[in-house]
């Protein structure tokens, strides 16, 4: 090579902005050039021991398989490297790393022996830097919701991204290259031409809302975001629009409006007074019910002027009561009145409560008034009748009482305190000490009926004797009305006592009058009887007149010793005193016995026992032959004309039924339950057709059913016959009465 | 040989027609009129039957007729007890009486138990 070569060659490499380093085939570096000194800022003085093969940073960065590879004769593009300069050179405000292509190629003699290697680098790291850039936010915008599209000044699509994808649905080769009005209503077409003449005056469009069109033809209402988009120079070249949905958005304002809206209806049309107030008390807002109440309108209710409304009476406890529920900060709840200026007043339910902000202090009150004067009339009503029940209590001297049974509290009135004979103050009120007031002989038939009517089996009405602490026997008479739980539980007894100690006395006299008289009347009744007996032995048949009338006599004293014998039932049954003597005895002896024994009374009757059922029962035989008895002096009494009167008996399982058929008069449907009334042929006088004081039919009834039978009659009606039966059950041995 | 019955009652209006019933149908009838002198007329009339009252002011029938009943000397005379409580049926039966009859009862119906103990 020639020196003017060489020193043209020397020139260029110290001059070539790229950096170039030469190494021997060992890897000595041999010289470096000017940019290679400016690229890694270290003078050549201090690589001159620089050995490439031995270079660790470059093994450790896996580029050395690539270097031994130039080595052996090949020219190899080294990979980009990451470089971080040594820190004794870098300075502050530089990058301290970077991005470096490297080529190494062998330089060979003629011989094509390798005589040196050549590294020449170049640094990337700006094209690196743009290049991540570029693609971080192609990220950004490609994963953007919003719709991002950026055109030329003539309003040609040039970028469209998935978010637009997605919004107008055509893809990015659809719209690229085309016209914005793509996706532009036709009457907002002339928004672009505004938006381009902004953008080209570098203004930016920041929340203009309007509505663009899908591919689909759907009108989207969006906001858009428009910003110039400027060349290297700043030469503004067209426009980046991002457009984001919106419906979803004016969906949820629409919902607001809305509620807004069904708010002031409900307000103005609820029938309840609103109201609101500052924090003092000073009114914002009232609603037209509240105007109504008051009388006012909502301007004259403001500030200080709703108190005008409040009844004058009512002004220092609502104001009380405000003050209260303020230094307490309860919710306000109170009753009071307003007055409207004609003078119509409205009773009302006021509540109100604090509104408080985030921070939980009380900004106002919101309130609301209802109407409640029905209720207060109604109340003054119950008041009124409560008042008049209380007086028909106190007047009947009735006590009145209430026993919740879960809770075992018993709660009496004066009245029941009185009737029991104690003082409220020296009585301590227990289910417990109220029994112990109990006579003792009435107290197991006490508990019992009350336990039964507890079970549900029976109504609760008693009749008892208690002993009051001074020793007074009183009779008293108790009632309760029971109420149960879904269960069938007894939660509550709510029941009435009277005392009837008079009653009693007064029952006890006419029933000792009446034992005293039917036993007194007996005696000359058996003495005229022994005298009919001895007359008529006398007459013997001869003086056919004085036979007669000794027969009418005979006949009546009969009737005689009868009443007197109902009589004395009668009282003993109102006394609690008819007692039953049960044996076992045999029914069809006692029918025959008693029928035989009326047989002779008739000669027009034939009384016939059908049925031969053999039934032992345990009854009072005397009390049932009455029974029987009384059945068939009716049967025969009620069949003027005769004829057959059947008794027939009927066993049904563990009862017994005995029937008396006759062939008489009948009974009317609508008088077969009465019949069996006390005194019934004296009270209806429409059937005071035959003789007697009705008592029979009630005595019988008794009996049976102190046997625990039943009793009743069936017939056709008028002129029909009746059948009379009664029911006992025949396995009631050993019952006690 | 004539029977002797004894009426043992307070009320004159009955042992007068008993008396005379029995009198009638030829027995040898005596009465008592105060229960406290029964068992004296008993041991001096020495009855074949007895009717007793059993509710009489002073002794009570019942007290007399478990008192005879227990006398070895008297227990073998029947007692035929007699009331206008037909309820005391139970009483004669414990106060150990042969025979109870309510009143009122006519002459056949106290013929009727008389005569089931003597004839």
């Amino acid at each position: 090579m020639a020196p003017d070569d060489i020193l043209l060659f020397r020139t260029i490499f110290e001059q070539t902005p790229i950096s170039t380093q030469i190494f021997t085939p060992d890897g000595e570096t041999v010289m470096v050039n000017a940019a290679w000194e400016k690229l890694w800022k270290v003078p050549f003085s201090k690589v001159r021991s620089y050995n490439i093969l031995k270079d660790k940073q470059l093994v450790d960065t896996g580029v050395m398989p690539h270097v031994k590879k130039a080595f052996k004769g090949e020219s190899v593009q080294l990979p980009v490297i990451k470089y971080v300069p040594s820190k004794t050179v870098t300075v502050k405000g530089i990058a301290t790393y970077r991005w470096l292509g490297a080529k190494l190629y062998p330089i060979r003699d003629a011989s094509g022996k390798i005589t040196h290697m050549v590294l020449q680098h170049e640094d990337i790291t700006q094209q690196v830097e743009a290049e991540e850039m570029k693609s971080r936010l192609a990220a950004i915008v490609e994963s953007s919701d919003d719709a991002i599209v950026s055109k030329n000044l003539s309003s040609i699509i040039n970028s469209w991204n998935k978010g637009a994808e997605r919004l107008f649905g055509y893809k990015a080769q659809e719209a690229i290259g085309k016209h914005m009005s793509l996706i532009i209503p036709k009457d907002h077409i002339s928004e672009e031409d505004e938006i381009i003449s902004r953008i080209k005056k570098g203004e930016t469009i920041t929340h203009f809302e309007t509505i663009r069109k899908a591919k689909n033809g759907r009108l989207i209402p969006v906001s858009l975001s428009i910003s110039p988009v400027k060349d290297a120079e700043g030469k503004i070249i067209g426009a980046a629009n991002i457009a984001r949905d919106i419906s979803e958005q004016q969906i949820a304002e629409e919902r607001l409006r809305e509620s807004e809206s069904l708010f002031r209806t409900l307000t103005s049309h609820a029938p309840v007074g609103i109201f609101l107030t500052d924090i003092d008390g000073k009114c914002l807002f009232v609603n037209k019910t509240w105007c109504e109440f008051a009388g006012m309108k909502l301007e004259q209710a403001l500030g200080d002027g709703w108190v005008k409304a409040l009844h004058p009476e009512d002004q220092e406890i609502v104001f009380t009561a405000w003050r209260e529920s303020v230094q307490k900060g309860h919710d306000f709840n109170l009753e009071y009145r307003y007055i409207t200026p004609a003078g119509k007043v409205t009773w009302l339910s006021g509540s109100s409560v604090a509104l408080r902000d985030q921070k939980k202090r009380v900004t106002g009150y919101l309130g609301t008034i209802t109407d409640i004067t029905y209720q207060k009339i109604a109340e003054e009503k119950i008041r009124a009748s409560e008042e008049r029940l209380r007086i028909a209590l106190e007047a009947g001297k009735i006590g009145v009482w209430d026993w919740n049974i879960p809770e075992g509290k018993l709660t009496w009135t004066e009245n029941v305190y009185k009737i029991h004979g104690v003082h409220p103050k020296h009585f301590t009120l227990t289910f417990e000490n109220f029994s112990n007031l109990i006579h003792p002989d009435d107290k197991d038939y006490v508990l019992r009926a009350i336990s039964y009517s507890l079970a549900g089996k029976a109504p609760f009405k008693i009749e008892f004797r208690i002993i009051t602490p001074k020793g007074d026997e009183r009779w008293v008479t108790t009632s309760a009305f029971i109420s149960f739980d879904e269960k069938g539980k007894a939660k509550r007894m709510l029941g009435a006592t009277q005392e009837i100690t008079e009653q009693k006395r007064l029952e006890q006299d006419k029933s000792d009058f009446l034992s005293m008289a039917s036993h007194e009347l007996r005696t000359p009744l058996t003495s005229v009887k022994i005298f009919i007996d001895l007359l008529r032995d006398q007459l013997n048949g001869t003086e056919k007149k004085s036979s007669y009338y000794l027969e009418r006599i005979s006949d009546q004293t009969d009737r005689l010793a009868e009443l007197t014998s109902d009589l004395l039932d009668v009282s003993r049954i109102e006394t609690g005193k008819l007692k039953l003597n049960r044996e076992q005895f045999s029914l069809r002896t006692l029918l025959t016995d008693t029928i035989e024994s009326i047989q002779p009374s008739t000669k027009a009757h034939s009384i016939v026992l059908q049925q031969d059922a053999r039934v032992s029962i345990y009854a009072d035989k005397y009390r049932l032959s009455q029974v029987v008895v009384n059945l068939l002096t009716n049967a025969i009494k009620y069949s003027p004309k005769g004829k057959k009167i059947i008794v027939s008996v009927n066993r049904v399982n563990n009862e017994v039924v005995v029937a008396v058929r006759d062939y008489g008069i009948g009974i009317k449907q609508d008088k077969q339950e009465k019949i069996f009334e006390k005194l019934y042929q004296v009270n209806d006088p429409e059937e005071k057709t035959y003789p007697g004081l009705g008592l029979g039919l009630y005595i019988s009834k008794e009996i049976v059913e102190r046997h625990g039978g039943k009793i009743w009659v069936e017939s056709k009606g008028k002129g029909k016959g009746s059948t009379f039966y009664f029911s006992l059950t025949t396995s009631n041995h050993k019952h006690n009465d | 040989m004539i029977k002797k019955i004894l009426i043992v009652d307070d009320d004159d209006d009955i042992v007068e027609p008993l008396g005379i019933l029995f009198a009638e149908k030829g027995y040898n009838v005596s009465f008592v009129t105060k229960g406290e002198m029964t068992e004296k007329k008993v041991k001096k009339f020495q009855p074949d039957l007895i009717l007793l009252d059993i509710l009489m002011s002073g002794t009570d029938g019942r007290i007399i007729c478990q008192k005879l009943k227990k006398n070895k000397a008297y227990q073998h005379i029947p007692i035929i007890m007699m009331s206008a409580h037909p309820t005391v049926a139970k009483d004669a039966k414990s106060s150990l009486a042969d025979a109870f009859i309510a009143k009122p009862f006519s002459a056949r119906d106290v013929l009727v138990v008389v005569e089931q103990f003597i004839s």
